[in-house]
């Protein structure tokens, strides 16, 4: 008894002599929320040298329930250059008042001009993945123009720009059908599989940041080759079955009518006999509902059902079809995946072709797609018709 | 724990050593003689009634002594001295003294409860404790009758532990009262009270009540065996016998129930377990006690089976709060500051902006605060302690924070710590569980979350170590006992409990109808 | 119907069915999936480790059998029967050997992955130093005590792993577990080795079942003890496969714990699910410390019987904390790590193998 005490108390001694290390206070804290990464105004002669951003929040702009907000500004943009990532954070830790710490960070921004860099952005990556302060669900983006211009947009209704830009990501893909947010943790399956991919593009403007269709990035060397507009993105998601709501514009005898998506799946199927001239089939299934026309017809009618859903898959396929064209011939990216699924369903095929898959002879180029979508509509609202002839 | 024992055992011998010393004088034939006796063993108190008097139509004298107060006195005059003095109606009365005696003893006196005694201490211990002591000239021998009759508490609701629904009644100081009320609750033949005195020189009356036939013989045993052990000049509180026979005095944790509720000890006894009563405390001893008993209340079977669980629940929840929420907000806000969501993570710094102190000082500062308004409460006449609460509410709550001195999100972790641990069913458990927050907040003050978890893991080594009279303090957790989980976290509908807990091993295992008809 | 019956130091077959599954489940399956998701191509891992355990569950069913021939016999007493007392007090003293290097090695790791994950300057040497004191002192404690500890903590650790697999469903891609049976040859046979040695330390059961009063009942127990661990492995590593996919799951270091930095509490009560988790899984590598050190405890006091209890943990706490320290950096624990499961399978199993064929042969009982 008397010995188990002595250890006991000599065991809490010794943790009352090892002090606290890493005790650190949360308001000495200096919380990075996003991050943007550029390449330098000045540039050396060897390596590239770039600049990196980091969106520090400022609590006490934020607005303490206690003490009241005032004008003080609820972030601050520190930037530093150099040339790996891990350098220009110490260069940043001189600037900060406080201890960079990222795990809040939310969203990683890479410029235009580094992602169409070839093998940088896989670079880039390496520091977000490795640190294990940083989560895998950081999302990344590419933006049209300067990461920093991004991260320096003042909006309205939120007062930390990376905050709102992460919300606006979310909210594009959510409800108006763009690009599905990408996590670093994607990311980094993107770069371990060396299949191609596509990020989203933003734009910055004055106020606000818009969600704008999405960058493609080819596999085995990490470059940005091109973009997808904002259809562009939609047909993709629909093609890979990403897609949430959207909207479908036909028309029928000259009026418009609206189509909401509600659901929307595909199937992709693979016809593998000839490996080198892929038969790729795309089932495409949506069901929605009317939500706006400016024509009289009866909808209440099998016919007129049929008709519209019948202009709503032609609708479908044609986007699909172009969009599917641009990959092929002017892109010659994979961005469909196409080649994650010979790999994960015709594994010995696969490894005969995969170094010229999107790439060299680029097969994927010469495959052909068969594109088949079902619509169906499910109510048309309140009403039938909203007014007579 | 051995030579725990080992010294308690030693002492027993000293103390069988003084008792030989004790006055055991010979009462004497001498009523005069007698009663010098008594006045010199007593030094003559004020208190101290001596009615002599001889019986009527006989030369036969005699005395009645008993301590003022300490009797009813109508049931003195009415029941004895009437009896003895009055007896006009009977013409023979016999000249023996021998047989005089015997006629009072058998016919006179109408008290139930007489006894005859011969020595001096067995009347001063009669005298002291309540009783009447009739003394006959010419006659070695009295009668001591039970005429006690004092001022006590009337059954009142307990105030520690009040129920919404469920019986009022709380124990008394009395003991046979509280005897009483158990008996009221447990009308079964085998209901046992053995009563034993206590307390060398206060030789207070302890009563070990239990049911023959349920409790495992073994655990009777080693309480009597532990009881024997009690070496002390007085035991003013049940307290001290509880820490007498508990198994470790060094761990933080109540090793013995305490309760004001007759309904909770009957439950007990009914379990198997045994319930200790003192005399002149209305807090009643159950024993064993183990870690589910802990957050259980009378009430949880009172009510419905999904409301009685839900409150379980709510139970453990609270002394979750209670124990590691302080400790949380250290480690969260000093050590991972990750874990928090990152809006929330910013406006705690922001309103920790202007706090001087590191978390863990704050902490500290806010939980002791809470304890000096909690111990101020409690000792405060109750008018006053509302004005403790509403100062304590006003200074700590709301200048502390508009001084900057605490932050706003620590004024409510003190706060739902406070009402958590107030939730506890038992004081005794609530009072160690804040006992223990604090070595939680320090464990978390040094190595954040990696320091609660060793500290948790540390408290539970020590659990599992300790017993509560040979009873893991574990006990349905682990050692586990799957039937006992029924009315553990949650509480099964009556219906279903129909044995009695298996980690008291029960002589008699079925407790419900169903049990009974072997089902 | 004894009152102090199970207050004493027997224990009962259940207390050995949890006992397996909290050695085994330690810091091996941090990084697993990872190993695994090396050797293989695609989810076959699985397969692998069913097959493993399988081979595992049947030795651990051998080494029941033979400790249940001989009920209340420590494994000195027994062995000594088997293959006279110098060669038992040889082996003896190599599961000795195992046990304390396994205690250093739990010891390390978890100091290591501490400092990863919760940590940034606090010195590897204090955050091993203080789980090591915690860990003595329940070794001080009674032997029953560890298994209520084992008892108490098995189920939080259980639900804890399967929360990190309910949360990460959302996650979940079917197409990451395909292709499958695509491995190679070589590939599942590194694979195979993996699996057998991330079952280290069910070499418990030789020297504990000596302790059970109904030993009768143990090789039941202790095969549905070592499903468990096997079960749990699957799990984890199909949801490791299936989150992450084959090629970064062998990049992450510690993919278990990857896999719960995933999670994403719903209603966002708290972040870093992860933290939580590595946290709670600080009680698996308690136990399995505990216990590792505790048959040490058992099999000296077997040789040495006059020694006292409290001696030997003076002597022997050190030691494993030197061992603990003696590695470098994390290339030099993982082969600490490598070589001790190595060699502790390997020796386990022919041990009982040995002890069963000899006992079978000369007929010992």
């Amino acid at each position: 008894m008397r010995r188990r005490l002595l250890l006991l108390v000599s065991s809490s001694f010794v943790l009352l002599l090892t002090g606290c290390w890493d005790q650190v206070d949360i308001e000495e804290r200096g919380f990075i929320i996003g991050s943007g990464i550029d390449m330098a105004d000045e540039q050396k002669k060897q390596g590239r040298v770039l600049t990196l951003t980091h969106q520090f929040v400022v609590p006490a702009g934020l607005g303490a329930p206690m003490q009241g907000g005032g004008d003080q500004k609820a972030f601050d943009n520190l930037s530093a250059s150099g040339e790996s990532m891990f350098e220009i954070s110490r260069k940043m830790t001189e600037q900060s008042s406080k201890l960079p710490f990222y795990r809040h960070e939310k969203i990683i921004v890479i410029s235009n001009e580094v992602a169409k860099l070839p093998y940088l952005f896989g670079e880039m990556m390496d520091i977000f993945l490795r640190n294990p302060e940083m989560r895998r669900s950081i999302k990344v983006a590419v933006a049209d123009g300067k990461a920093e211009d991004v991260l320096n947009t003042k909006p309205e209704s939120e007062k930390i720009p990376a905050i709102y830009l992460d919300s606006v990501m979310e909210n594009s893909f959510e409800n108006a059908s763009g690009m599905e947010p990408v996590k670093i943790g994607e990311v980094h399956e993107f770069l371990m599989g060396k299949m191609s991919y596509v990020l989203p593009r933003i734009i910055a403007r004055e106020k606000s940041v818009e969600s704008e269709g999405s960058a493609v990035f080819q596999g085995y060397n990490n470059q940005m080759i091109g973009t997808l507009n904002d259809a562009e993105t939609k047909a993709l998601n629909l093609i890979i079955g990403k897609a949430k709501q959207g909207i479908i514009n036909i028309s029928l005898n000259q009026k418009n009518i609206t189509y909401e998506m509600e659901e929307a799946k595909s199937k992709i199927k693979l016809d593998t006999n000839d490996i080198r001239h892929l038969d790729v089939y795309v089932d495409i299934n949506v069901s929605g509902v009317i939500s706006e026309t400016f024509g009289t017809e009866n909808l209440f009618q099998r016919s007129t059902f049929k008709e519209i859903e019948k202009h709503v898959s032609r609708e479908i396929e044609t986007k699909a079809e172009q969009t599917i064209k641009k990959a092929q011939q002017e892109l010659k990216t994979d961005i469909f995946g196409i080649g994650n699924m010979l790999k994960e369903r015709h594994y010995d095929q696969w490894q005969q072709i995969h170094d010229n898959w999107d790439r060299g002879a680029n097969y994927f180029s010469q495959s052909t797609f068969h594109v088949n979508t079902t619509t169906r509509i499910r109510t048309t609202g309140n009403v039938n018709k909203s007014k007579n002839e | 724990m051995g030579s725990f024992f080992k010294r308690k055992k030693q002492d027993k011998k000293k103390k069988q050593q003084t008792k030989d010393e004790d006055f055991s004088i010979q009462i004497g034939k001498n009523l005069d003689k007698n009663m010098e006796n008594i006045k010199k063993m007593l030094e003559q108190p004020n208190d101290l009634i001596i009615r002599k008097f001889s019986i009527r139509n006989t030369n036969h004298k005699g005395a009645i002594v008993c301590i003022d107060g300490l009797i009813d006195t109508a049931e003195v005059d009415n029941d004895i001295l009437l009896r003895i003095q009055g007896v006009t109606e009977r013409k023979e009365l016999p000249h023996n003294t021998k047989q005089m005696f015997e006629v009072i003893y058998q016919e006179m006196i109408s008290v139930s409860d007489i006894q005859k005694g011969k020595t001096l201490d067995d009347v001063t211990n009669a005298i002291l404790y309540g009783s009447a002591v009739f003394y006959l000239d010419g006659i070695d021998e009295v009668l001591i009758m039970d005429t006690k009759g004092w001022e006590s508490r009337s059954i009142e609701e307990p105030i520690t532990e009040p129920v919404i629904r469920g019986p009022r009644e709380g124990f008394v100081e009395n003991v046979r009262t509280n005897m009483v009320l158990i008996r009221r609750y447990i009308r079964d033949p085998n209901l046992r009270f053995k009563t034993r005195k206590v307390g060398r020189r206060s030789k207070k009356v302890l009563v070990v009540t239990y049911m023959e036939g349920i409790t495992h013989p073994d655990l009777l045993k080693e309480i009597n065996r532990r009881l024997d052990t009690i070496d002390m000049d007085d035991a003013p509180e049940s307290g001290f016998i509880e820490q007498w026979i508990e198994d470790s005095f060094l761990s933080p944790f109540p090793q013995v129930m305490n309760t004001e509720r007759p309904d909770k000890v009957a439950m007990g006894l009914l379990e198997g377990k045994v319930a200790i009563i003192l005399d002149g405390t209305p807090m009643v001893l159950i024993l064993p006690f183990n870690i589910g008993d802990a957050l259980q209340t009378p009430e949880d079977y009172y009510e419905r089976w999904a409301i009685g669980s839900l409150l379980r629940a709510l139970r453990y929840l609270a002394a979750f709060i209670a124990m590691f929420v302080p400790a949380l907000y250290i480690a969260l806000v000093s050590f991972h500051q990750g874990m928090i969501p990152s809006k929330l993570a910013f406006s705690i710094a922001a309103t920790r902006e202007g706090v001087p102190f590191p978390a863990f000082v704050e902490a500290m500062l806010m939980a002791v605060t809470m304890e000096l308004l909690r111990e101020a409460g409690a000792r405060l006449p109750r008018t006053i302690g509302q004005t403790i609460g509403i100062v304590g509410g006003l200074v700590i709550g709301d200048a502390a924070v508009q001084a900057g001195i605490v932050s706003p999100v620590m004024v409510i972790v003190v706060a739902l710590t406070a009402i958590a641990s107030f939730s506890l069913p038992a004081y005794s458990v609530a009072i160690s569980f804040r006992l223990i927050r604090f070595g939680f907040m320090i464990a978390a003050a040094f190595f954040g979350l990696y320091g609660i978890i060793l500290a948790y893991i540390m408290v539970n080594i020590h659990i599992v170590n300790l017993k509560s009279i040979g009873v893991p303090y574990s006990a349905p957790f682990a050692p586990s006992f799957f039937s006992d989980w029924k009315d553990l976290v949650f509480r099964a509908p009556i219906q279903v409990l129909t044995k009695r807990p298996q980690y008291l091993k029960p002589t008699d295992q079925k407790s419900g109808n169903k049990g009974e008809n072997g089902s | 119907m004894k009152w102090f019956e199970y207050g004493n130091e027997k224990i009962s077959h259940r207390e050995i069915l949890v006992a397996i599954p909290s050695m085994v489940i330690a810091v091996g399956v941090l990084s697993l999936p990872r190993d695994l998701a090396a050797a293989t191509v695609g989810s076959d891992g699985w397969i692998l480790l069913v097959i493993s355990g399988g081979v595992i569950v049947f030795i651990t069913w051998l080494m029941a059998r033979l400790a249940t021939k001989f009920p209340r016999q420590s494994f000195l007493t027994y062995s000594s029967k088997i293959v006279t007392k110098p060669v038992a007090v040889v082996m003896t003293f190599i599961f000795i050997a195992i046990a304390i290097a396994l205690a250093a090695l739990e010891v390390r790791e978890i100091s290591d992955i501490s400092k990863q994950y919760l940590f940034d300057r606090t010195p590897v040497e204090i955050i091993s130093l203080s789980f090591l004191l915690v860990v003595v002192y329940a070794v001080s404690g009674s032997r029953a005590g560890i298994f209520r500890l084992n008892l108490m903590f098995l189920p939080i650790i259980l639900i804890i792993a399967i929360a990190v697999f309910v949360f990460n469903i959302g996650w979940f891609s079917l197409g990451n577990l395909l292709p499958v049976f695509e491995t190679d040859f070589t590939g599942v046979g590194r694979g195979l080795t993996t699996g057998l040695l991330s079952y280290m330390g069910f070499g418990i059961i030789l020297f504990y079942t000596s302790l059970v009063d109904n030993p009768a009942k143990v090789p039941r127990s202790a095969v549905i003890g070592m499903c468990i661990p096997v079960l749990l492995y699957i799990l984890i590593f199909i949801t490791c496969i299936g989150v992450f996919g084959n090629s970064v799951t062998s990049n992450l270091i510690f993919p278990t714990i990857e896999l719960a930095k995933e999670v994403d509490i719903p209603g966002g009560f708290f972040e870093r699910f992860e933290s939580i988790f590595f946290v709670i899984w600080i009680m698996a590598i308690f136990n399995t410390t505990v216990m590792a050190i505790d048959v040490a405890l058992l099999a000296l006091s077997s040789i040495f019987k006059n020694k006292s209890k409290m001696k030997i943990v003076c002597v022997l706490s050190p030691v494993v904390y030197l061992i603990a320290m003696y590695p470098e950096d994390l290339l030099d624990v993982s082969a600490l790590g490598g070589y001790l499961s190595y060699f502790a399978i390997s020796y386990t199993s022919i041990v009982t193998i040995l002890l069963s064929v000899i006992a079978k042969v000369r007929k010992v009982k």
